[in-house]
Parts: C-alpha cells; sequence; structure tokens
C-alpha cells in the first residue's frame, strides 16, 4: 500500500490586484504522485516550478493567500487536506518531517538548540523532561554533532550551516517518523559539507527505512540516492518514472532538454539550464505549459496533454510521447 | 561580554554625545537672536544698565569662554536661574519632571499593555475581524489631535456626566500634598499611607492618563502588529509549524522573538511623546516640564530653555541605555553586535 498519495492537487494564489480584480497565480496544477513506504521519490525542476510549494501543501504549511483549491493528499490512509492544525500537528513533526533549505534560518533564534529537540521531542510523545532531554542528547549524537552535552546549549547564530542543518535532521527524526521531506538540504553549505549531509540523510533514511521525498535541483542528487524520480514544470509533473528510465529514455521534451543540457555535474543550478523563461503563473497557456519552449510543439499542444505511459511505472504528460 | 562590560562601552559612547547635545544647546539659544538684556533691564533702562545686566550675564565674554563656564556649572550642577523670576533651574527641573514622567510613564506603560496584546492578536488573525478592528482602532487614536481628545474627554467626564474631577492639578485643592518622595503624589500618597490623597491622586490621574494612553497605543498597535506579522513569516516558524509545534508554543515563539523590536519602539515612544505629554499636561493644569520649557521659549529665557533642553537630551539617554541593557539581556545575540 502506499504511504502517501496526492492526487490531483491545485493549489493556487489568490489574491487581487490594485483595481481588486481577482488575480490567480497557478502555482500547482493537478499534482499527482504516490509514495510507498521505504521508497525515496527525487523531485526535480528549475526554480519557481512549484517543488516547494508541493510540500508545503502535503504538510499543511500555505500561508495565505496560497491555498489548496483542489486534491487530496492521504497519508497512510488519513486525508490532509482540511485538516485543523491541531489534527495535523498529530502527524506533522511525528509522522511526516521536513527538512528545509535554509538550516539556520528554520532554528529559533532564541532558544538553545538542545531545547528546540526537546521541545519537538514533547510535543509528540508523552515522556519526562529527563527522557526527551538524554532523547534529544542521543539524536544529536546520532547525526554526528561532536559533544552533543556542549552543543545541546549553543545557540543557533554560534552554528555553522552544517551543524545546523545536523540538529534539524536531528529534530526530523527524533520521533521515528515514516517519511521525510528534504526540501535541498543541501543548499547553502559547502561542496564538502553538502555531501557529508547527503550521506548522513541517506544512512539515515535507510537504516529507519523511511520514506524520503527528495527535492533538489541537483540531477546528481537523484541519480545517486532515488528510486524514482518527478520532473515539475510550471506547477506540473510532467514526467514521472525510475530514475534509469528517466535518465536513459527521457520522453518529455523538457526532460530530454534538461537532461542533455546538463551532462557534467547533473545539476540545475536554479535557473533553467535551457535559457527559456518560465511561463507566467497568473496566465498560464491553456494546454502544455511548455509550448512556448517545446522545439517539437504542434497546433494540438495547444490543448491538454494527456498523461502517456511508455511502461507501467513511467510516463509522461505530453501529445507526442507514444504510449 | 559581560553586563558591566557592555555598560562600561556604552555609557563611554554617551559621553562626547552629551557633550555635543551641551553644545548645541548652548550654541542655538545664543544664535537665536534674543537678547533677554533688555527684558531682564526694563523697558527704562539705560545703556549703562543694559551693559552692567550683560556683564553680570557673561553675555559680554567671548562664546568659547561662555560654553566652558557653561559645562563647568552643568558638572558642578549649577543650572544657573531664570532670568525672568530668579527661580533656581535645577529646582524647578526637580520640581516638574516627575510631574511630567508619571504622566509619561504612566500613559506609554497603559498604552504598551494595551497596544502590544492587541498588536499580537491582531497580526495572529491577520486580515481577520480582530485585525481590521485593531487596524481601525490604530487610525482612530493616529488621527485623534491630543488636544481636541483632552478637551473632549474633560467635557464629556467631568463636565457632562461629573464622573472625574475638574482638571485642575494632579490632587484635589483641598488636600495638603505628601512629604515628597518620588515627586509623584500617587506614589508619594502610597508611601505616606495617605489613603485619601492616593485616591485623590488618582482620580485626577485617570483623564489625562487615559489621553496619554490612547495616543501612545495607537503606534504601539501598529508596530507590534507589524513586527509580529513579520516574525510569523520568518522560517524558523514555519519549520516550529512542520515539527507540529502546538499553537500555544508557537504563539509564544513569536512573542519572545518580538519582544526586543517591540520594547525598543515603546522606548523611542517614550522620548517621542514627551510633546504630547506637554499638551495633556496643559490641558489637565499640571504644571509640569513641558509648560514650563515652551513658557520659558516664548519669554526667551536661556537658562530655563537650557535647562529644559538638556533633561529631554538626559533622559532620552537615559531610556536608550535602559534599552539597549534590556536587549542586551533578552538577545543571545546581542554580543556579536555590541
Ligand atoms: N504570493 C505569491 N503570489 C503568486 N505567486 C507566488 C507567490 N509566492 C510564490 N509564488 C510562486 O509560486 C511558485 C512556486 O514556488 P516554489 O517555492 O514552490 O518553487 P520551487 O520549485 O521550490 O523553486 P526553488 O527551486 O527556487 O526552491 C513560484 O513560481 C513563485 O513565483
Ligand atoms: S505537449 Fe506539445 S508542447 Fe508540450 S511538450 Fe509535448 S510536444 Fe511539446
Ligand atoms: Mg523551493
Amino acid at each position: 500500500m502506499s504511504l502517501l498519495v496526492v492526487e490531483d492537487l491545485h493549489t493556487h494564489f489568490v489574491s487581487r490586484d490594485l483595481d481588486n480584480r481577482v488575480r490567480t497565480a497557478k502555482a500547482l496544477n493537478s499534482v499527482s504522485f504516490a509514495l510507498a513506504e521505504g521508497e525515496v521519490l527525487g523531485l526535480v525542476g528549475e526554480t519557481g516550478a512549484g517543488k516547494s510549494l508541493t510540500a508545503f501543501s502535503i504538510m499543511g504549511l500555505l500561508r495565505p493567500p496560497a491555498r489548496i483549491v483542489q486534491g487530496s493528499v492521504r497519508f497512510a490512509g488519513q486525508e490532509l487536506v482540511g485538516l485543523a492544525p491541531e489534527q495535523l500537528n498529530a502527524v506533522r513533526g511525528a509522522r511526516i518531517a521536513m527538512v528545509g533549505q535554509n538550516p539556520r534560518g528554520a532554528l529559533d533564534p532564541l532558544t538553545r538548540v538542545g531545547e528546540q529537540i526537546v521541545r519537538v521531542i514533547l510535543a509528540h510523545q508523552a515522556v519526562s523532561r529527563e527522557a526527551a532531554r538524554a532523547a534529544a542528547l542521543e539524536a544529536m549524537a546520532r547525526v554526528g554533532i561532536p559533544d552533543p552535552a556542549r552543543r545541546f546549549r549553543s545557540w543557533p547564530h554560534e552554528l555553522s550551516g552544517g551543524m545546523a542543518q545536523r540538529v534539524l535532521i536531528a529534530m526530523a527524526l527524533v520521533n521515528r517518523p515514516t517519511l521525510l521531506i528534504a526540501d535541498e538540504p543541501t543548499t547553502g553549505l559547502d561542496v564538502t559539507v553538502q555531501a557529508q549531509i547527503l550521506d548522513l540523510l541517506r544512512t539515515l533514511v535507510r537504516e529507519m527505512n523511511m520514506a524520503a521525498l527528495v527535492i533538489t535541483h541537483d540531477l546528481g542528487v537523484v541519480a545517486h540516492y532515488c528510486s524514482r524520480m518527478a520532473v515539475m514544470f510550471a506547477g506540473r509533473i510532467i514526467e514521472m518514472g525510475p530514475v534509469e528510465a528517466v535518465f536513459g529514455t527521457p520522453r518529455h521534451p523538457y526532460t530530454q532538454a534538461l537532461i542533455a543540457a546538463t551532462p557534467e555535474n547533473l545539476t540545475l543550478d536554479g535557473a533553467s539550464p535551457l535559457g527559456g523563461r518560465p511561463p507566467d503563473l497568473f496566465a498560464l497557456p491553456p494546454g502544455c505549459h511548455y509550448v512556448d519552449r517545446c522545439p517539437i510543439a504542434t497546433e494540438a499542444c495547444n490543448a491538454l496533454p494527456p498523461w502517456r505511459s511508455v511502461a507501467a511505472d513511467h510516463g509522461a504528460l505530453c501529445h507526442r510521447v507514444e504510449s | 561580554m559581560t553586563l558591566g562590560r557592555f555598560l562600561v562601552r556604552r555609557l563611554l559612547l554617551v559621553v562626547p554625545l552629551l557633550v555635543f547635545i551641551a553644545f548645541l544647546n548652548f550654541m542655538l539659544v545664543r544664535i537665536s537672536g534674543q537678547d533677554p538684556t533688555a527684558l531682564i533691564a526694563g523697558p527704562t533702562a539705560t545703556g549703562g544698565e543694559l551693559a552692567m545686566v550683560r556683564a553680570e550675564l557673561g553675555l559680554d565674554r567671548p562664546l568659547h569662554e561662555q560654553f566652558l563656564v557653561y559645562i563647568g556649572n552643568i558638572l558642578t550642577w549649577n543650572l544657573g536661574q531664570s532670568w525672568v523670576n530668579k527661580r533656581s533651574v535645577l529646582n524647578d527641573i526637580w520640581l516638574r519632571l516627575p510631574i511630567t514622567l508619571e504622566l509619561l510613564f504612566w500613559g506609554v506603560g497603559l498604552g504598551a499593555l494595551i497596544g502590544i496584546p492587541v498588536g499580537l492578536r491582531a497580526a495572529r488573525h491577520h486580515d481577520g475581524r480582530f485585525d481590521q478592528l485593531a487596524r481601525f482602532l490604530s487610525l482612530l487614536g493616529f488621527s485623534t489631535p491630543t488636544y481636541w481628545l483632552g478637551l473632549v474627554m474633560i467635557l464629556v467626564f467631568f463636565y457632562f456626566l461629573n464622573w472625574a474631577p475638574p482638571a485642575m492639578g494632579r490632587i484635589s485643592l483641598l488636600m495638603t500634598a505628601p512629604p515628597v518622595v518620588t515627586g509623584s503624589y500617587l506614589l508619594d500618597g502610597l508611601i505616606a499611607q495617605k489613603w485619601d490623597v492616593v485616591q485623590s491622586a488618582f482620580a485626577q490621574l485617570v483623564l489625562p492618563v487615559t489621553a496619554m494612553a490612547i495616543v501612545a497605543a495607537a503606534p504601539i498597535i501598529k508596530q507590534a502588529r507589524a513586527i509580529a506579522l513579520d516574525v510569523q513569516g520568518s522560517e524558523f516558524v514555519r519549520s516550529a509549524q512542520a515539527a507540529g509545534l502546538s499553537g500555544a508554543v508557537i504563539r509564544r515563539m513569536v512573542a519572545k522573538n518580538s519582544a526586543t523590536p517591540v520594547i525598543t519602539f515603546v522606548g523611542t515612544e517614550l522620548t517621542a511623546l514627551i510633546g504630547t505629554a506637554s499638551v495633556i499636561e496643559y490641558i489637565f493644569s499640571w504644571g509640569g516640564l513641558g509648560q514650563w520649557g515652551l513658557q520659558a521659549i516664548i519669554q526667551a529665557d536661556f537658562m530655563v530653555v537650557q535647562g529644559y533642553v538638556l533633561t529631554l537630551a538626559l533622559f532620552s539617554v537615559l531610556v536608550f541605555l535602559v534599552i539597549d541593557v534590556a536587549v542586551f539581556l533578552l538577545e543571545p545575540r546581542a554580543e556579536m553586535h555590541a
């Protein structure tokens, strides 16, 4: 059974302009994917494609004017869309944990880091403070923080980015979640530290048998780290399949361009490697979102492309892909 | 860095600032073009008499000498006497400063007590009913002229409803003031355990302090709301939500992280609202510092004006010092900025 099922998820930014007319930025458009227990899915796409927004939508972390206008997120059989914050809090941080792209900004500047881990434990487990403290120290040791007892009393501003990310990983794992969402967990870290953090995450995900949604710009991370991958473009998943299949025979023209353009280091580096501009979310084309940049577009592409499966678990959202 | 070292560094920074303020103060009054000699000597004075008065005041000496004398006088607590009524400036400051401070502290304190929670709550319900109400009230407070507010309050609560005592000073005219300890009749009454004095002083305080609080609360609501909104939007709040921390824990976190900028703002309010306090003090016939200073400016009473400006400057410097210490104690990052 799937642990996480995201189905037909639409997240929009609904705001009003100066003339009080409603403007809608369609940031996520019918995003669907599923994640089995223990599976590691990579989510890639250029900046602004909607990767973080997908994560926030799953976790119920959207802030106005963003909201889910349609679709469902089922986690272990439970519908999360529309849950009250108190009910969501039984899931967030306990069964689904998240590690973000700005570790130093993600820590409360006025609370010692150890206390922050303790706080997360006490929010979800009925244990004493001493037990929580012991568990926090153990988690800190486990993520490779040297001298945890001393670091426990550190302030966030005293930590390096890599150390802060280790603290956040400890915080994410301390309640033994079954799903980890890692949103560009190594952005902004030194290259050597990036590798360490990735190794740490991989080890922990394996040891704890977690499922993981790994959001990244770095196709190399996906290649080495994930079993399946999904490619996003302008709020849609436009291709999804096993990593070898997508890298080996990419079907969607965007994926093809992406992989062709990044052969050496396999990184998207934030911007589009293809030079094109992402489409305006306030005025998306009616059919395929990629139509303006696609070299093989036809008249038909002005209509919504169908999801074409090329194998049992590999498919793309394109008129010109043959099933 | 210890608090002691921090304080020493801050105080050392304050010294040149104070000298500079004293200099400006000295110069501004000298170059204002107003000559008090004629005022003091009287309309019938002869040229010789005028020169005598000038010499007596030291006004015939070169400016830099006058300035050194002025600094020396300040350092020996000699602020001179009024050229108009010969009263000691320092004595008048001691007499009147507590009056203004009482209005300022109770008023801004009450304003903060109302404004901060309202602002935080408005931020929590961003764009909701409560937020809209808070924004409206804040705007209303902003756009109400202080003197009008004071007069309307007197009209309604004294004249029509007769709930408040007449706006004539800080204590009933029939009562003797308690022995001076703090200069506040309310506190001095409490210290002397004179309950009728406490009651009368309190009754006199209600309207002016409320007026002051309304004026102070408007910007505090606005600012506390903006600060809390900013904190709520920060990444660590989102990551706290992602970790499933309860609403109460997150609320506390937002309040704590808003504390430093909010405290700083309330402190600046304390110095910025002295003018407002002067207006209110005037309307309610309190005879505080503001009334005294304004009169001196009109009469070109240099010594009093200098004493007045110096007092305000010292007060601001002190307030900012206290803010700095509070921030130092609240912020683990403070040592980095210090
Ligand atoms: N208030 C808003 N109104 C309209 N559109 C918005 C608003 N805030 C964000 N967006 C859009 O939502 C889209 C989704 O952004 P998201 O952060 O999910 O991208 P991402 O794929 O995570 O990119 P990155 O790789 O840079 O992290 C972006 O295109 C952004 O422009
Ligand atoms: S649907 Fe058409 S425009 Fe879109 S990717 Fe396929 S061929 Fe290109
Ligand atoms: Mg992102």
